[in-house]
Formats: C-alpha cells, sequence, structure tokens
C-alpha cells in the first residue's frame, strides 16, 4: 500500500540579524577558462605563470593583467602562490611566481563553477531541532543603506531588542561551512554580534510515505524554506503510526487493520484518525491517515461483513467507486473464495444487474465481468 | 555641540563596525546634514528643466573636426544599442538666451559628465538622444532634421544620487574598514590615534624617485612611506610645480609591486591625465610597465585630455581587447578546453551582450583612474554592488574634491592617499543650487525679500551718515507696519511715514524728516507730497521712488544754484533675490577665508542680511557645500557656533596625528623663482614652502627674459563690455599683441612651446576665443590653439588649476576690491601656473594703491611695467 501520512505542527524559528559574508556560486565568469587551465598545466606537470597564462589564453592583455588576474584568483582563494624557486610566497608579486590550484580552485575548475563571496547584512531562521541538520534553514539579505532615508521606518519594523553575541548553533554552522539547502548558498563568516529579532513561527510538516520520511518547515502555507530527507525507515515509522491508531490491530505483512465487524462502516477502505502521533521523540498534531484498508478481525465479523454487503448495492460496499476496481483484489483476499458475492434478493439482483449493465459499468470502470469475482 | 534629539539606536553594521556609538551619532549628525544637503540639490536639478536652443549647423561649412569626432567619440557606458547614428550637427543659438551666463550654463551642462536626453516639451515624453558631442567647437550631433528649434532637458542626477547613496551607505552599513571615515567626525584629541612605524620600515627600492640630489625628493620618499604604512589616511600638501605626480606615481608603482589594487581619482581629467601619461609615456614606461595595468574610466572620450591615454579608456579597452583575444584564439589548430571554454564565452558577449570581457579588464587592471564623477560609471560602483574592491584610493587635486565628491570612491577602497594644496582653489559650487537651498532656510518669499531689504537700508544707512544725507525709502514693506521696521532697524534716527497712526498730521513731523537719517516712507501720493513740500535736506531716494515729475521739482527746489550731482538714486531690489545675495557674500566669505580682514567685513554684511534664528543654518550649510577633504582634514571647515568643543571636521587633524599622516613638500620645481615670488611669501609664508629648486633659475629661456621674468603690461582696468558683461577689449588686444610677439620670436625654435591665455572672467575668455580664431585662422577651436611649435590654450584661471605653460598671459581684466582675482587661492592659482614667464595684464597703479589684497600689492609695487610702444 501507498500510504503518506502528513504529520504536522507548529514549531518556532529563531530570527537573527547577522552581518557576513555569504558566497553562492556562479557560472558565469570569464575566470573559469583560467583555472581550467592551470588544472590542463597540473596534469601535465606544470604550474600556471603570469607567462603562461598570457601565453595560452589572454594573448593581447599585458604580462601584468596575467598577473593581475591570478593575484586576485588568489585572494579568492582558488589559488596558492609558489615563488620561482617553489617556495610558498607572501608579498611582493613577481613575473616568476608560480600559482597553484587549491582543492577549492579544483573543485570550481572541475564544476566551472566559482563560489562568489557577497558582504551584507542577512536576516537568518534558525532552528534547533533534530530533524534539521542545518540550524540555520533560511538566509534572506536585508538591506541598510538606501538612497532614500528611511530609517525610522526600517527601525520600527525590525524592532530590534539590541546586540547579542552568535548563538553557539550558528556559529558551529558556520565552521561546518556548509551550503544552505535553500538557493545554493554558504555562510563564509559572520561577524561576531548580531541582532536578535522576534520568533518567526513555522509550520513542520513530515511527509511519512514508502519513499521515505521527509522533513519540511513551511515559512507560510505554500512556503517551503527546507526540506531534508531523514534517516528514519518508512516502513517502520508506518507501522508505528498505524498501529498507535488502531491500538496495535495494524498487520504490517499485510498492511491492513484488523477491525471487529461494524454494521454502521461497512467500508473496507476507511481513514483514520491518529491522536497526537508521535515519530521519535516528537509528537505531532492529531492526524487523519486516508483509505487505511480494514480487514476483519476474525471469522466472526467476516461472516457478518458478508452478509451486510451481499444486502447492500455494491456502490455502498466501497467508499468511492473507483475503490472496488481498485481494491478489488484485497476484497477478494478478505472474502474469496470462500464468500460468494451474489445478491440475496431478486431486487438487488435486478439493481445489481441493470447498473452492471448501464452506467455503473462505466463508473466502475470494470475491464471484465471476471473482475468482479463472482459469477 | 547639541545632540540629536532622537535616540540613536544603532543597526546590526553599526553595532560590528566597532565604532563607539557616540561617534557613531556625532557621525550621524554631520552625514544627515549632507544628505540633506543633496536631497535638496537633487529636488532642485530634477525640477529644472532648461531650454536649449539649438542652430542645425550646415553640413557644408561643419568643421572638419567634427568628422573625426564621430568616429572617435565614445559616450556612453550605458549601452544602448538601438540608437541610430544618423542625425545633425547643431550648435546652441546664444541669441535666444537672455544672458552669456544662462548660455554658458546650459553648455556647462550639454558638455558635463553626464549624458543628457533632450526632450521635445517640458513633460519629458518625446525626447532625441544626444548621438555625439565636440566640446572644442561647441557642438552636438541629435536625431533631428529640423533647422532651427528648442528642446528641453533635466540635467541628470545621477551624481547626486549616488553620492545620496554613498552618504546613507556609510551612515546605515558603516564596515569596520570605514572607521577612520568615522573620525572625520570625532573629536580632535581620540580621533586618528593609530599609529604606523613608517620610519622602522625598511625603505622601498626606489622606482622613480631615484635622483638623491633633487631637492624635496626626502619629503617625497617619507610620503611614499607614511603612505605605504599608513593605518587610514595619508596628505600631501604641496604646492604648484612641487613634484605631487610624480609622488603619486613612485606611491603607485610602490603599491602595485605589493600586489594592491589602486583606485585613482581626481576633480578634473586634466590631473588623471598626466599621471596616466607619465605612467604611459617614454620617459617613464619602461619603469611603470612590469607593475601598472592602467584604466581610464571616463563617461565620454573626448574629455580625455591626453591622446596617448584614450587607447586605456575602459570602453576601449573591452572593444579592442575583445577582438584581438577572439581573433588569436580562433586561430589555435588545437585548442585546449581552457581556449574552447574561453572562446565560448567571448562568443557568447557578443551574442548576448553579457560582460565576460569587461569584467576580465576591470579584474586585470591595478589602475582605475577617473574624475570623482567621472569614476561613477565603473560598472562596480554604478551597481552599488560590492565592498573595498581597492585597498588604496589616491585623490589628486583633493583641495578641490567636497566630502561628499570623496566619499562615493572612499567606500570602495581601504585606505585614503590625499593629495593638493589647500592654497589652491577649492572645489566649484553652483550658485543656484545653492540659492536653492538658502531659499529652503526661509521659505516665505516675502519674508526673504523684507531681510534684503532691511539689508539694504542698513548698508544705505551707513552711507548716507557718511555723507549727511537722508535716506528715504519707499515700499510696500511686505504689509509690515512701518512702527515695527523700525523698531527692528534699532537705529537712531529713524522715521517712519506712513498715513497710518496719525498720519502726516503728526505735529513736528516737517521737523522730524529733515532732522532724521532715514525715512521708511510708504508708497503712496501723499506722502510724495508731503515729502515735496517738507523735505529741505539733500536726501538719497531708495526703492520705487516716485514718478519723475516728483523728482526733477524735487531737484529743481533742493539744488537750484547748487553744484554737484543729482543725489537721487534709484535702488532696485528686484535685480537680485535674497538667496542670491546670500548665495553672493556666502561665496565670498570662503573665497576670502585666507584673509582676516574681508571676511571679518564679509561676515558682518552676512549677519545682517540673515535673520538671527536662520544664522547658524546658513553658516552650516557653508561648512558643507564648500570646504573640500583637504581642507576639512588639514584645516577644519569652522566650529559651529553651538558647537562646544573641537572635532576633526571643524578643526582639521591634530599634529600628533599628522605626524604619520601628512608630509608637506616644500620645493618647487616648475617656476622661476621672480614668478613663485609673490605665492612664496604671501600664500606659503607660514610653512616655508615654494622654495625654488636650485636649476629653476639657470633655465633656458629667451622671449623678454630681462630685466624680470614678471612684467606688467597696462590694461586701462575698464570694462568696456555690456550690462552684466565682464570685457576689456584693451586688454584682449594686448594680449594678443605680446602673444604674436611671442610667436614671431619662437616659431624658429625646434623644441614645441606651451603658452596659456589666461583670464579671471569667462566673457573675456569668450572675447578672447573669437579674437585667437581669427588670429590663428582656426575658427573651429575653442580652448586649444596649435601654430607651428606653439600650443596656445585659452582658459579662465578656475580650469587651469592643476596645468602649466612656458609662458602665461594672465588677464586681469577690471579692477575692484571684490573683484574675483583678491581670493587669495584664486589668485595663487594664477600667479603660479607660468614655467619661464608670467606677464599680467592690469592697472598696475591701482593695484599698487588701492587694492585690498596684500599680494596683489606687492604683485604691482614689485614687478616693471612693460613700455607701449
Amino acid at each position: 500500500m501507498n500510504y503518506e501520512i502528513i504529520l504536522s505542527k507548529s514549531i518556532t524559528a529563531k530570527r537573527f540579524g547577522v552581518q557576513g559574508t555569504v558566497a553562492s556560486p556562479t557560472k558565469r565568469s570569464s575566470l573559469i577558462p583560467v583555472l581550467m587551465l592551470a588544472a590542463e598545466l597540473e596534469e601535465e606537470g606544470k604550474n600556471l605563470t603570469a607567462l603562461a597564462l598570457r601565453a595560452n589564453l589572454l594573448s593581447n592583455l599585458s604580462i601584468v593583467a596575467s598577473k593581475n588576474i591570478l593575484d586576485r584568483l588568489t585572494r579568492l582563494g582558488l589559488f596558492y602562490k609558489l615563488d620561482s624557486n617553489g617556495y610558498f610566497q607572501l608579498g611582493t608579486i613577481e613575473i616568476g611566481d608560480a600559482y597553484v590550484l587549491t582543492e577549492m580552485g579544483k573543485e570550481a575548475a572541475n564544476q566551472q563553477e566559482i563560489w562568489e563571496n557577497q558582504y551584507g547584512s542577512w536576516e537568518i531562521l534558525v532552528v534547533n531541532h533534530p530533524y534539521f541538520p542545518m540550524s540555520i534553514i533560511e538566509l534572506i539579505p536585508s538591506k541598510f543603506a538606501k538612497e532614500e532615508d528611511k530609517e525610522d521606518s526600517e527601525n520600527s519594523s525590525r524592532q530590534n531588542s539590541g546586540s547579542s553575541p552568535l548563538p553557539r548553533l550558528v556559529l558551529e554552522q558556520v565552521e561546518k561551512n556548509q551550503e544552505l539547502s535553500k538557493g545554493r548558498k554558504r555562510i563564509e563568516n559572520l561577524e561576531s554580534k548580531c541582532q536578535t529579532y522576534p520568533d518567526q513561527p513555522l509550520i513542520l510538516k513530515v511527509k511519512v510515505s514508502s519513499k521515505g520520511v521527509i522533513a519540511q518547515l513551511f515559512q507560510s502555507e505554500n512556503e517551503l524554506i527546507s526540506n531534508p530527507l531523514l534517516d528514519i525507515s518508512p516502513n517502520e515509522a508506518i507501522t508505528e503510526l498505524l498501529n498507535i491508531a488502531s491500538n496495535g490491530n495494524y498487520d504490517s505483512v499485510n498492511n491492513q487493520v484488523r477491525t471487529h465487524f461494524d454494521p454502521n462502516n461497512l467500508s473496507l477502505e476507511r481513514s483514520i484518525e491518529i491522536y497526537r502521533p508521535k515519530l521519535g521523540k516528537e509528537s505531532f498534531e492529531n492526524t487523519l491517515v486516508p483509505r487505511v484498508p480494514h480487514f476483519p478481525k476474525s471469522r466472526e465479523d467476516a461472516i457478518q461483513w458478508h452478509y451486510h454487503l451481499l444486502c447492500k448495492t455494491p456502490i455502498e460496499w466501497f467508499s468511492s467507486p473507483t475503490a472496488f476496481n481498485k481494491h478489488e483484489r484485497t476484497f477478494a483476499a478478505i472474502f474469496a473464495p470462500e464468500f460468494e458475492i451474489l445478491p440475496v434478493s431478486l431486487e438487488s439482483a435486478v439493481e445489481f444487474n441493470r447498473q452492471l449493465n448501464t452506467q455503473f459499468y462505466d463508473r466502475m470502470n470494470f475491464e471484465t465481468l471476471n473482475d468482479l469475482a463472482y459469477s | 555641540m547639541n545632540p540629536p534629539k532622537k535616540q540613536f539606536q544603532p543597526n546590526l553594521f553599526q553595532i560590528n563596525s566597532e565604532i563607539p556609538n557616540w561617534l557613531l551619532q556625532k557621525g550621524n549628525y554631520y552625514l544627515i546634514q549632507y544628505s540633506s544637503f543633496l536631497h535638496q540639490l537633487r529636488e532642485f536639478i530634477e525640477n529644472n528643466t532648461l531650454e536649449v536652443h539649438l542652430l542645425k549647423v550646415d553640413a557644408q561649412t561643419a568643421p572638419k573636426n567634427l568628422k573625426q569626432a564621430e568616429t572617435k567619440a565614445r559616450f556612453r557606458f550605458i549601452k544602448s544599442p538601438d540608437i541610430n547614428d544618423d542625425g545633425n550637427w547643431y550648435r546652441l543659438n546664444s541669441k535666444r538666451y537672455s544672458s552669456k551666463k544662462e548660455g554658458d550654463r546650459i553648455s556647462d551642462f550639454l558638455f558635463g559628465d553626464f549624458a543628457v536626453k533632450l526632450y521635445e516639451d517640458r513633460s519629458g515624453i518625446a525626447g532625441c538622444e544626444i548621438l555625439h558631442r565636440h566640446e572644442e567647437s561647441g557642438r552636438i550631433k541629435i536625431n533631428s532634421s529640423k533647422k532651427e528649434m528648442t528642446l528641453f532637458f533635466q540635467p541628470d542626477t545621477y551624481q547626486v544620487r549616488m553620492q545620496l547613496s554613498a552618504i546613507n551607505r556609510l551612515r546605515h552599513t558603516p564596515l569596520r574598514e570605514f572607521a577612520p571615515l568615522y573620525d572625520i567626525f570625532g573629536s580632535v584629541s581620540s580621533s586618528f590615534t593609530a599609529k604606523s612605524d613608517w620610519a622602522q620600515m625598511p625603505e622601498p627600492d626606489w622606482i622613480i624617485l631615484t635622483d638623491d640630489f633633487i631637492e624635496g625628493i626626502k619629503q617625497q620618499r617619507e610620503f611614499v612611506r607614511k603612505a605605504l604604512y599608513s593605518p587610514d589616511f595619508a596628505i600631501l600638501d604641496g604646492p604648484p610645480g612641487s613634484g605631487k605626480t610624480t609622488t603619486i606615481i613612485e606611491l603607485v608603482l610602490q603599491l602595485a609591486k605589493l600586489g594592491k589594487r589602486i583606485l585613482l581619482c581626481s576633480s578634473t581629467h586634466v590631473a588623471i591625465d598626466n599621471v596616466l601619461e607619465r605612467i604611459l609615456g617614454e620617459n617613464d614606461c619602461e619603469k611603470c610597465e612590469p607593475w601598472v595595468m592602467p584604466v581610464r574610466i571616463a563617461t565620454f572620450e573626448d574629455q580625455i585630455s591626453k591622446e596617448i591615454v584614450k587607447p586605456y579608456e575602459f570602453r576601449n579597452l573591452v572593444r579592442s581587447k575583445r577582438k584581438k583575444l577572439r581573433k588569436s584564439l580562433s586561430s589555435i589548430l588545437n585548442p585546449s578546453p581552457a581556449q574552447i571554454a574561453f572562446l565560448d564565452y567571448l562568443k557568447e558577449d557578443l551574442a548576448n551582450g553579457e560582460d565576460s570581457i569587461e569584467r576580465l579588464i576591470l579584474e586585470s587592471a591595478n589602475l582605475v583612474a577617473g574624475t570623482c564623477t567621472g569614476i561613477l560609471q565603473h560598472p562596480d560602483i554604478r551597481s552599488g554592488k560590492g565592498w573595498p574592491e581597492f585597498d588604496y584610493l589616491i585623490v589628486d587635486e583633493a583641495s578641490k574634491v567636497t566630502f561628499q565628491d570623496f566619499v562615493m570612491p572612499a567606500l570602495h577602497a581601504k585606505r585614503w592617499v590625499l593629495v593638493g594644496d589647500v592654497h589652491q582653489l577649492s572645489p566649484y559650487v553652483d550658485d543656484d543650487s545653492l540659492e536653492h537651498f538658502i531659499n529652503n532656510i526661509i521659505p516665505d518669499e516675502g519674508e526673504r525679500n523684507f531681510f534684503h531689504q532691511m539689508h539694504a537700508i542698513r548698508v544705505e544707512f551707513q552711507k548716507a551718515r557718511q555723507y549727511g544725507e537722508v535716506l528715504t525709502f519707499f515700499g510696500d514693506w511686505h504689509g509690515r507696519d512701518l512702527e515695527d521696521m523700525a523698531s527692528i532697524l534699532q537705529g537712531e534716527g529713524i522715521l517712519a511715514i506712513s498715513l497710518l497712526r496719525g498720519g502726516l498730521n503728526a505735529p513736528g513731523l516737517g521737523l522730524q524728516i529733515n532732522s532724521a537719517d532715514v525715512l521708511l516712507c510708504q508708497e503712496h501720493t501723499e506722502v510724495y507730497t508731503f515729502l515735496k513740500n517738507c523735505l529741505r535736506v539733500k536726501s538719497r531716494l531708495l526703492n520705487k521712488a516716485p514718478g519723475e515729475g516728483f523728482w526733477v521739482r524735487y531737484q529743481q527746489a533742493l539744488h537750484l544754484n547748487r553744484k554737484g550731482k543729482v543725489m537721487g538714486w534709484n535702488f532696485d531690489f528686484t535685480d537680485r533675490s535674497w538667496g542670491n545675495a546670500v548665495v553672493s557674500k556666502i561665496t565670498q566669505y570662503y573665497s576670502f577665508r585666507e584673509n582676516s580682514e574681508a571676511t571679518l567685513q564679509i561676515l558682518q554684511e552676512l549677519e545682517s542680511l540673515i535673520p538671527k534664528h536662520s544664522q547658524e543654518k546658513v553658516m552650516d550649510l557653508k561648512r558643507i557645500a564648500f570646504p573640500s577633504i583637504l581642507e576639512v582634514l588639514q584645516r577644519g571647515a569652522d566650529m559651529g557656533k553651538r558647537q562646544n568643543s573641537p572635532d576633526v571636521f571643524s578643526s582639521g587633524l591634530s599634529s600628533p596625528s599628522k605626524e604619520c599622516r601628512f608630509v608637506s613638500v616644500q620645493f618647487q620645481h616648475r617656476m622661476h623663482p621672480d614668478i613663485a615670488e609673490i605665492s612664496k611669501d604671501y600664500f606659503y609664508s607660514e610653512n616655508g614652502n615654494l622654495q625654488p629648486g636650485s636649476k629653476m633659475k639657470t633655465r633656458a629661456w629667451h622671449f623678454r627674459s630681462n630685466p624680470c621674468r614678471v612684467e606688467w603690461y597696462s590694461n586701462s582696468g575698464k570694462n568696456t563690455g555690456k550690462k552684466d558683461e565682464i570685457v576689456n577689449s584693451i586688454e584682449a588686444d594686448h594680449m594678443l599683441k605680446i602673444l604674436c610677439e611671442f610667436i614671431d620670436e619662437s616659431t624658429h625654435l625646434s623644441k614645441t612651446l606651451e603658452v596659456a591665455v589666461l583670464t579671471f572672467y569667462r566673457d573675456q575668455e569668450a572675447l578672447l576665443m573669437k579674437m585667437l580664431r581669427k588670429l590663428f585662422h582656426q575658427p573651429d577651436q575653442k580652448y586649444e590653439f596649435l601654430h607651428k611649435n606653439i600650443k596656445v590654450s585659452l582658459c579662465t584661471v578656475d580650469r587651469f588649476q592643476g596645468q602649466e605653460a612656458d609662458l602665461v598671459l594672465l588677464g586681469f581684466t577690471k579692477v575692484g576690491k571684490w573683484a574675483h582675482f583678491n581670493s587669495p587661492n584664486r589668485l595663487n592659482v594664477a600667479l603660479t601656473r607660468a614655467r619661464h614667464k608670467l606677464i599680467l595684464f592690469g592697472n598696475k597703479n591701482w593695484f599698487a594703491n588701492y587694492s585690498s589684497s596684500e599680494a596683489l600689492q606687492a604683485l604691482a609695487n614689485r614687478f616693471p611695467s612693460i613700455l607701449h610702444t
């Protein structure tokens, strides 16, 4: 069965104003061929120099122009520099200096993208939750410098509550130098002080399905801001949740809930409510799992169920007109071959027949009469 | 200084900048003033639609060099591929303008730094683009074919908007690196306290400053070392010809050697191009080439004054390099993946209008140069993104760069080097925009007129007392009670005459008016009649005086059988507005700031002109609008009245702060000692600057080398122009005569000689232009004339700052205590341009006896006249 159980709850994120450098990748840079050239030369066991750059790519620019470009890339951390004796070098630049790709430079040459830094002020949302490996889940540039003087309105809207040291959570993540899940950004460094703004309410939704367990954070109804796949077995999660919902009557082998006969609810597919579901240590709001197959718990239940079903028109047997087709096999597994599904009265037989021959046939979309599993 | 009323709440940048709160707050106080000033300036420009009257230049008679201009001129930084280049050349139809000043103003905007769009109506809907322009001949090319037309334009506010944005960025997002910019607003004792151990650092290998025996080299080297290790600012104060440009070049090279990126700015294109010319030119090219890759940023190519610099103009570089790189990469037989990728980028550039090559050029340049306004066309500065991209900002001619000009490029650098001379001209300030700001201080026009009248009365009152006259003032007095007016003036002997309060029948009024000093009279026929019958003493009648009949009868009765001039005089206030009068005085005050006697007198007039409650606002404006960044740091911009303690902005850097940041060069290598003498004695005596280099006296010179290198030539000193024009045709004739003599004696020489024909007045410049065009048969030239080996530059003194010539012909045009040339800074610039010979055209006797400037008196007394033949 393909269940999709959605668990949700409200959580809050800490909101901070931070100042620092954030890197994002750019593909369109004329500097990439320089990195590629360096990688090509390194494969041949050679190092890139200003002369080599000029000879291979920038033939019409001066040597000093080539040197400046290499120096620029060194400042971006993509090269390190060796002097003509092969020693690591700082300070004055010389024509004979060789430039060697750093790991970052190699990656940039390989990926053909350069991470460019942007310094500024940012508003970050931070959550401290086991489902989210990155505590910073959103980073938005905030602008202070405006041509028009709008200081008053800016300050009032932000309602800052003074400065404080950066939270440890944030510092840890910056140290890890991880790429943020949204928008391909990486925080390179942050200033030591931040401003604390009022908490931001968020909606946490955990989608449990056979594909996996995904924790999603929404800022508003449709604005998804984080979407990590959790390291939780979906089958175990489903079993646990449906077990809770069915008071331990969930048959994980057959993916069915075993239930007693209830004359008021003959449906073989039912929505079941999970009261205060828990996943790991986290509890969520009550949730409804739709269309869970139900199976008679005992033979007595099955007899009674069968009898009542035969007294009704097929339309009422199932939760929806297409359900029969979809769950025909389940139905057969429950009742057939022991129970024949036949109309018990002439009236119902006539009606059943009529519907089979007309719109019922169309609506049910049966392929053959044999699909009904009775003759 | 009173703290701002609003509680200061630092934002994130301000918290992390590590600038103390009190300093942020104080900086905020000043920056708000700048912001307000720029806001109003922008408002003024935006609401100021100008009329451009154009006349089509006949294609047959169009000057040849216009064609050249079409092929050479590269205008816009903003790509406008849709512009069709077909159009016609036009010139300003000067006859349509009411005054020459107005025409000049339009011309300044049209040929200014920013491209403008001309509109067919005031609403700015239908417009035509300026396709090309040729400043030298004053022509523009637009996409129209009409013979004559009037178009409208609003000058671009881009520069002001960028300045405003920079001020706000500094205010709201100060980085740690910008802390020294805030120090400018800090107290003298606690700002700029960081020290550098420049003297302990190893001396660099000098590249340009190699001659140990040149006078002044020690100071030049000291400055380079201080600048290299300065924690923030470095300031070089150097008189004309003292090797400031050479020092800048050495500094640029030393910084480039260390892998630093440099932004070079100045107020003038000439100053920038002088540095680049030296870097690219024959003499120093070999030394500079291994280190420097320059890029010149300019809005228009024709602004670049040196041919050698033009290929390095950014757009030209992009264009030429893109083409050449494509060609060379395409010719490779087996290109590597890197080469293929690069070629793809180049192709994409052409297809999509992307800017990979632009980026490559910008990344490869370690010296980016442009004027403080031109540099705003730099793509990164335009986009407003990015933080300090340059390690150093060097500002040449910093005495002409205001704080608001400085701050935009300054935010893109981490260290700031200022080079200039506070004894030379200060920044140009536009009178009209200043008047707009001044008027906003007293928004009610009636109120302004009232204060203007009050001032005029006070001025005339003094004169009347001196000559024993009764000052009879007529007016409507803007609805004010005359008795109140009399009390405002607070002088003795002021009598109000009106039909109110007993009117003209008050007992003894007839006697009183003849013993009063000032009569404030209501404009009414009964009052006229009363005066006619009762006034029996000499009187000066001012403002809206009664009709001619009254005049004649009055004069006849009063002056019958008496000798002397008619005493009546009609003074019309409508000639000038209050704002205009204030601006004129405040400008004068600033120009004469080095002459304490003159400033005291001007200050008194300003106090009389401006009501007390607004005086501080006007003086605040003076401190914001006028001083250069160099002057602010060296001397300060004056203390405000409300200010309790001195700060760097008001009083300049303290001596301990200057120790590791400041160098003053004393020797000059431009002028013959005779030429430098007056400036040395009167403008640089304080620091002992302007000492002549030892070789200055022995340099060879052929034209009128004896007896003295400075001579006077009489010009009669009379203004021969029309109303509002300052023109002296006799002087112009004499200047040309001397010029012709020089040409006759010099054309046989093999070397190129430079002559500068300088004047203080634009009207006189226009007259000289006409005459020079005729003399050299070069009708299309404006400022530059070439005759064989003689290059003649025509210029106003203000524009010629930063330039020099072998022979300078300097015309004073007129005489006057408050004339333009009395400004010490302007006079200093004028007197320090000549290398070998300076010939002055003016009324030597008048200057010797009546001039208010001691320097001018000395100039007249010390140097001989050329005898007229």
